[in-house]
């Protein structure tokens, strides 16, 4: 007589939660993974390197602007300009051995707590960036996984099969990743209701963005008139806007349907910017979108 | 790390009997840990939205999400030097290249009763390239933003909140 342990699998297949299990667990390469690592590290990198001016205004602001967001409610004063530079500094060059993944062990979470630190920090002064949050996010993921087995300097031994310690920290990654799309959609029916996808909030939001960027004496949106009096597609851009992140969570299980939805969400960042001037160049340039892809093919096939 | 791959026994252990009570079923430790910590970033992920507190790294990303009328009121600058009106940058009002973290300078100050502060800063800032002097003016304006999207007249109200000069 034999038996098994419980089962995992009705006779028809393998139940929801075995199926979950079984993608959670699935292996994958460690160059996928370091590839993540390159990607999200190179561009916060040069994110913050870019934004170098809002840290040098930062430390110019009176402490009475301080509204500590996250971790910067460790501080009960803001930083000095001298101390902010340094860690300002210092955590460009942890990014920089993040990339390389010299040193991951240490450098790897250093990373990723000075670019929460610096989030933080930059969101601290009255207004909310939500353009920060994944990559945080993607980033302290990374920094305790073993993102560094693969295109790290120093070389080390190879990093042998796939596997699944490669592959899991990967699906956090995409669970990050279409979570927060899901919760922004979700925000809109919650704050907006019903309202919001009559296209009347989404005509006064363009309208609202053109209006303040003209009163700030900046560009305005290049398309913002032109949708504004093609007032028709007001209605089927909100709604379809709102589709598309609700059914974020659905590009974690199917393939196919995982490049239509990779396709209209960069679509939708593009429209966003062209309509209100507001980028978000993770989620846009697509490195957001990198974990529900193999990563690493197009780099091995140049190899 | 997340590096919980302990291989483990296999599920399926053929040579004991179903009958038996004391049956040891194998545990996979390291599928286990990693659903619970699955399930932990979940949670993580979804208590803003649970508890609608906005925060960072967690968030309920409420961007453009609230409805906003289509008559607004937005705290704007005006200066002139010279006798005729100066086109102020993002970076000469507010020292930033954000046009969010611009607006959110004008209106949190002139909300906390400090648009005098605002403008002398201004001022302070385009001094230099005005040696005959500049004369600014915050004030919070009204308008009907889809004409002024539209380039159409838009403003309905005006109220001045701070002037000064350098």
């Amino acid at each position: 007589m034999t038996t098994t342990a419980p089962r995992a699998h009705t006779d028809d297949g393998p139940g929801a939660l075995a199926r979950l299990g079984e993608w959670l667990d699935r292996p994958a390469p460690a160059e996928r993974l370091a590839a993540l690592r390159i990607a999200t590290g190179g561009f916060s990198l040069v994110y913050f390197l870019v934004v170098n001016g809002e840290f040098r205004r930062l430390a110019n602001l009176p402490s009475a602007d301080f509204e500590p967001v996250g971790v910067a409610h460790l501080l009960s004063t803001p930083l000095g300009g001298s101390a902010l530079l340094v860690v300002y500094l210092a955590t460009l060059v942890l990014g920089v051995a993040f990339v390389l993944g010299a040193g991951f062990r240490v450098t790897g979470p250093a990373y990723a707590l000075g670019v929460l630190f610096l989030a933080s920090y930059h969101s601290s002064f009255g207004q909310m960036l939500h353009f920060e949050h994944v990559f945080t996010l993607h980033l302290l993921v990374l920094a305790v996984s073993p993102a560094a087995d693969a295109w790290a300097w120093p070389g080390r031994r190879p990093p042998g099969p796939p596997a699944t310690r490669y592959g899991w920290p990967i699906r956090l990654l995409a669970i990050i990743t279409v979570t927060t799309y899901a919760l922004a959609g979700l925000a809109k029916l919650r704050y907006g209701g019903a309202g919001w996808l009559d296209g009347e909030t989404l005509r006064n939001h363009i309208a609202w963005s053109t209006t303040r960027l003209d009163l700030l004496g900046a560009a305005r949106p290049p398309l913002a008139r032109a949708l504004l009096d093609a007032g028709w597609l007001l209605t089927p851009l909100a709604i379809g806007s709102v589709l598309i992140e609700l059914a974020a969570p659905l590009a974690l299980a199917s393939r196919r349907f995982r490049t239509g939805w990779a396709v209209a969400i960069i679509v939708m960042h593009t429209a966003i910017a062209a309509t209100m001037l507001v980028w978000f160049p993770y989620q846009g340039l697509g490195f957001a979108l990198l974990p529900l892809f193999a990563a690493e093919r197009p780099f091995l096939r140049r190899g | 790390m997340l590096a919980v791959e302990r291989p483990g026994p296999t599920m399926t252990t053929p040579t004991q009997p179903a009958t038996d009570t004391h049956t040891h079923v194998p545990v996979d430790r390291g599928r286990w840990w990693r659903w619970a910590a699955t399930l932990v970033l979940l949670g993580a992920l979804l208590a803003p939205a649970a508890l609608d507190r906005d925060g960072l790294p967690l968030s309920t990303y409420p961007m453009y999400a609230h409805t906003r009328d289509s008559v607004v009121d937005i705290v704007a600058v005006q200066a002139r030097a010279s006798g005729a009106d100066i086109e102020l940058s993002i970076g000469e009002i507010a020292a930033t290249r954000d046009p969010l973290v611009a607006q959110s300078y004008l209106d949190d100050r002139a909300a906390a009763g400090r648009a005098d502060e605002v403008c002398r800063e201004i001022a302070d800032r385009i001094g230099d390239d005005h040696p005959d002097g500049v004369d600014v003016v915050v004030a919070r304006e009204r308008h009907r933003v889809v004409d002024r999207a539209r380039g159409q007249s838009s403003l309905e109200e005006r109220d001045v909140l701070a002037r000064c000069s350098s």
